[in-house]
């Protein structure tokens, strides 16, 4: 595959797979894409249509039954889960639709987690500094039953964005917030990555908020259609 | 990059305190170590203590002995530690007109210097107190067989030899009186300084000299080599043994009890432990999935959960430890006067044992669910997927099996019966996990009609066939520990004290010639003893085996050289005497008579020691005529019934040629305080053994350390409490999405709770079914086959553990789920 720097990600014939005893099923086939540092695509469709699956390959959170992905000019196959995991350590950020905070730490440890998983100096700081900017500074004590959806979902952003990540992956970031704290969300989610430069995969069914990504793909039963800019 | 730990992940492990599941445990780890430790330092001590008591059985911690004066080289080597001189002879001593053969001991200062003499100042004391010192210049101590021979009293006067004694005090209990009871000729004690008065000791004289040396045991040790190398042909060196074998099998018993109610409990905390672990691992599946796409590696997260379960292990060691000290201590008072000796210091050897024991635990039963967890594919963050492979259910199985097996044959202490336990264990649960399975099968067919509460919940049961049998193996396995502890133990116990039932035999009556036996017979059928056996008494050295002569020499152990020393006891009979069993061969009776190889049964022990089969062939001196036999059986004899025992049996025709006399065993009442006085007059060659002290002592030691076992049995109860509440806390988490999503459906809080509560006091009742069947069928598998005991099954802890179950499940349970009910769906799934 053709290496671009200015492509942090692309995928090539990416299909998947799922085989049971009775048959097999076929979640994506033959996908094609390149997405280039700093832009921000959104991946839409309809439940069920693959965009999660589809998600977790490109962020080398499985591998594909077939075709090729390169994550930050390394290709994702051949590697194990734990060099997959290196790869993204410190240089991808995710945002999931149930938030993942960790429930026994509180705000602040969430956040802190990837640098100090990543042995990176000052992490309290920097933490504190990010839960700053997402407007939570004064529930850093807090543990995630304690806060909103919206609250937990800013500190996802924050824990995303602490290690200033090449990637963000998002996989409907406002499907479990309601619509004014969703807007909010998603605004607070692109002032960051606009600030950061970061590249940013999105997935959604939400047609208005992928409107505000730089290319859309539109996905059909495993199946990607070319994109719209 | 790479990710590596920093004190934050410390400060992680420690949050991990919060959960229930972390701290669930904590507690059965510590229980785990408690039950080891306690025991541990327990036992360390008592061992110990138990050498003392073998060092009390010799007056000292070594003893040179001799058929000549003690040499000036012993004398002088031995002359920096304590020492103390004895010297032993028979003589005769003279009241009036009557005389008496007697074992004198002249005894010097200091003597004794381990253990003490118990003595009294009146006859007809079972018991005497602890003597300090030895009779003072001109005056004897004598058991008190002396003193109804002659029909003396404390007082009166004696003469020995040239010389005039007081006798002043009755020797009840003499712990150096050389291992046996049984001596030839009853004990007169005297001081060393007047012996040469007596003038009865010249250098031709018969007389056994002994040295008693005494010092900590490391001089002990370092003087043994060069003492030995120092002897005199005539001197030979007495090193402790073992304790006296009644005490000693009691002694044993109990920590065999002990240590069986440990590995008990181990297993019953591994039981919680796996559980709690399932619950700890289902809830950090996520966690580790975000974990790994915030980039971590395996390898971080092993680091990452070592750091935890090692802070786990290290703080329920130090936790149970502590307590297993403490538990300790309290065994210890509980068993204080036992050894009439103080226990020694506990050393730290069980603190290891400790921290392998929670190492293992956790290793067992909680290492296959935390490698499984670990393995959570990252997938896992954006759709549910399948984490748990069969090989982990197989690995899951081995692990357990192993830890299992390991605790048992650590603890037993020997294969075979580590061997019986675990296949007891393993098909005990397996039993458990079938039965509970098909009867969860048969709730498949309920049906629910009109919409009642209860129906669900029975319906239930068959609809999760799988975790209904789950749930009624754990909480079985807790009832199962309650009811060991609540009514098989009690049995156990009682089946052991009824060993030394209070009409046990109380005097022995030896050296009873073959023409009174008619006569001595109706003498005690007079006073009303009617369960006595007169056995006759032959006494043999063993001289050959299989025709090769064999000496003290030949054999490393000093059991076999002691054996060889002395006479054994032989008796004639074809009746197998009571609480003896074959273990090996065919008992007399079934060798077809006329035969003219009936053979021999052996003692096993003995057997055992000097390396005896069956088929070998012994030849023992008898009064100067050999005697060989065929050994035909060998017989395992229970020391501790105080009925007369022998190490070998033979038919009564092979013996009838030789020298004969009978012993017997009767219990005399202590009202009858004229027994032994009328009886010596009557028969003034029977030596009357009156061995209430022992009995009693016996008695004690039963007594004392049976509470001591229930002790230790309650470590059992604590795990069986834990295995509840994690079995509890696991449906905590399984119920919480099915109820949440039941009350979205619409289902009232009256609906679900009445289908909550049949649900559980169901599966309740049929774990105190199992738990308590299991129980019963343990409690008689170790009573009938491990110790020996005869088992009374009774069904009382049934009805008990049936009530436990559903109280337990039922009420406990409920009032768990209770919360989750009242609890609004929307939070409910918010926490999943």
């Amino acid at each position: 595959m053709n290496q671009h720097a200015q492509y942090h990600i692309q995928a090539q014939g990416l299909g998947k797979q799922l085989k049971s005893a009775e048959r097999t099923l076929t979640l994506l086939s033959d996908i094609n894409l390149q997405i280039e540092a700093a832009s921000a695509v959104a991946i839409v469709g309809a439940s069920g249509s693959g965009k999660s699956t589809l998600l977790g390959l490109l962020a080398g959170l499985d591998l594909p039954t077939s075709g090729e992905i390169s994550l930050l000019n390394h290709s994702l196959n051949g590697l194990t889960e734990d060099q997959r995991a290196q790869l993204r350590a410190g240089r991808v950020g995710f945002v999931f639709q149930s938030f993942q905070l960790l429930p026994g730490l509180t705000a602040l440890e969430n956040v802190a987690l990837p640098l100090e998983l990543s042995g990176m100096r000052g992490s309290r700081e920097r933490a504190r500094a990010a839960l700053d900017r997402v407007g939570l500074s004064q529930r850093l004590g807090h543990f995630p039953r304690q806060l909103s959806g919206g609250e937990q979902q800013r500190v996802a952003l924050a824990r995303a964005f602490v290690i200033e990540p090449e990637v963000l992956f998002s996989d409907e970031p406002t499907g479990n917030l309601d619509k004014q704290t969703g807007a909010q969300i998603i605004d607070l989610m692109f002032s960051l990555r606009d600030a950061n430069q970061t590249t940013l995969v999105l997935v959604t069914h939400d047609d208005q908020l992928a409107s505000r990504c730089d290319v859309q793909y539109q996905l059909d039963a495993g199946i990607l259609e070319p994109p719209t800019v | 990059m790479r990710f590596s730990l920093q004190g934050a992940a410390l400060k992680r492990a420690f949050r991990d305190w919060r959960l229930h599941e972390v701290r669930l445990l904590f507690l059965a780890l510590t229980v785990a170590v408690l039950s080891v430790t306690s025991i541990g330092f327990f036992t360390d001590r008592v061992e110990r203590a138990m050498r003392m008591q073998g060092t009390a059985l010799l007056g000292a911690d070594l003893l040179v002995s001799s058929s000549r004066p003690i040499s000036e080289q012993a004398r002088q080597l031995t002359s920096p530690f304590q020492t103390a001189r004895v010297i032993e002879f028979r003589s005769v001593m003279i009241s009036g007109e009557n005389s008496l053969l007697t074992e004198v001991k002249a005894v010097g200062q200091a003597y004794p210097l381990r253990g003490a003499l118990e003595t009294s100042d009146k006859l007809n004391q079972a018991v005497g107190t602890r003597s300090p010192g030895i009779p003072g210049p001109g005056e004897a101590w004598a058991a008190p067989e002396v003193f109804y021979q002659l029909g003396l009293s404390p007082g009166s006067m004696i003469e020995l030899g040239n010389s005039r004694f007081k006798l002043t005090r009755i020797i009840n209990f003499e712990m150096d009186a050389g291992g046996s009871v049984f001596r030839f000729a009853p004990r007169l004690m005297i001081n060393l300084d007047s012996l040469p008065d007596t003038g009865l000791i010249t250098p031709a004289s018969r007389a056994t000299y002994k040295l008693l040396i005494a010092g900590d045991e490391a001089q002990m040790t370092e003087l043994r080599a060069p003492l030995e190398s120092s002897l005199s042909a005539s001197e030979t060196l007495q090193t402790v043994d073992e304790g006296r074998p009644e005490i000693s099998a009691a002694l044993n018993r109990a920590v065999r009890f002990m240590k069986l109610a440990s590995v008990l409990t181990i297993i019953i905390a591994g039981a919680a432990v796996a559980l709690a672990v399932l619950s700890y691992t289902a809830r950090e599946t996520r966690s580790i999935a975000v974990l790994k796409t915030l980039g971590a590696t395996r390898a971080t997260l092993w680091q990452e959960y070592a750091l935890r379960f090692v802070i786990l292990v290290l703080g329920a060691t130090l936790a149970g430890a502590i307590l297993g000290y403490g538990a300790q201590l309290f065994l210890s008072r509980l068993l204080s006067g036992l050894l009439n000796i103080g226990l020694p210091p506990a050393g730290l050897k069980p603190l290891g044992a400790g921290l392998a024991t929670a190492m293992l635990t956790l290793a067992g039963f909680a290492l296959p669910s935390i490698l499984a967890v670990i393995k959570t594919p990252p997938m896992t963050v954006l759709r549910a997927m399948e984490s748990d492979s069969p090989r982990h259910g197989l690995l899951r199985i081995v692990t357990i099996s192993l830890a299992m097996g390991g605790f048992l044959v650590w603890q037993a202490g020997e294969i075979k019966l580590a061997g019986i336990l675990f296949a007891g264990v393993l098909g005990g649960l397996s039993l458990m996990l079938l039965i509970a399975w098909l009867i969860t099968r048969g709730f498949r067919h309920f049906r629910v009609h009109q919409g009642h509460g209860w129906q669900f919940g029975l319906a239930n049961i068959g609809r999760y066939g799988g975790r209904a049998a789950l749930l009624i193996t754990t909480i079985g396995i807790g009832i199962f520990a309650l009811s060991l502890l609540g009514g098989v133990r009690g049995d156990l116990i009682s089946a052991w004290q009824n060993r030394i039932p209070a009409d046990a035999p109380n005097h022995f009556l030896i050296n009873i010639q073959p023409a009174e036996l008619k006569t001595v017979d109706a003498f005690l059928k007079r006073r009303q003893l009617d369960e006595f056996q007169l056995f006759p008494m032959i006494r043999g050295r063993l001289r050959a085996i299989n025709g090769k002569e064999i000496s003290a020499d030949d054999f490393e152990n000093n059991q076999a050289k002691d054996t060889l020393k002395r006479e054994l006891n032989l008796t004639a009979t074809l009746d197998l005497p009571f609480e003896n069993t074959i273990v090996a061969g065919r008992w007399l009776n079934a060798i077809a008579s006329g035969s003219d190889d009936i053979g021999i049964s052996l003692e096993s022990e003995i057997a055992a020691r000097l390396g005896v089969n069956l088929g070998d062939r012994l030849t023992f001196d008898i009064a100067g005529q050999p005697f060989t036999q065929t050994v035909s059986s060998l017989r395992k004899v229970q020391w501790d019934t105080m009925q007369p025992n022998f190490y070998v049996i033979a038919a009564p025709e092979v013996l009838k040629d030789y020298p004969t006399t009978h012993i017997t065993a009767v219990r005399i009442l202590d009202s009858d305080t004229q027994f032994t006085t009328e009886l010596v007059k009557a028969f003034p060659g029977i030596t009357v053994l009156d061995v209430r002290a022992i009995l009693n002592q016996l008695q004690r030691i039963v007594e004392q350390v049976s509470s001591a076992v229930e002790v230790v049995f309650a470590f059992s109860l604590l795990a069986g409490i834990v295995v509840l509440l994690a079995a509890i806390q696991t449906q905590r988490n399984d119920r919480r999405q099915e109820i949440a999503i039941l009350k979205t459906l619409g289902a009232s809080q009256k609906q679900i709770k009445r289908s909550v509560a049949a649900e559980f006091v169901v599966l309740g009742a049929l774990a105190g079914l199992l738990g308590t069947g299991l129980a019963l069928l343990t409690g008689w598998v170790l009573a009938e086959q491990v110790f020996n005991l005869s088992y009374q099954v009774s069904w009382m802890p049934v009805v008990w553990g049936v009530l436990a179950g559903v109280i337990g499940l039922g009420g406990v349970g409920y009032r768990v789920i209770h919360q989750l009910i009242q609890t609004p769906p929307t939070r409910l799934l918010q926490e999943l």
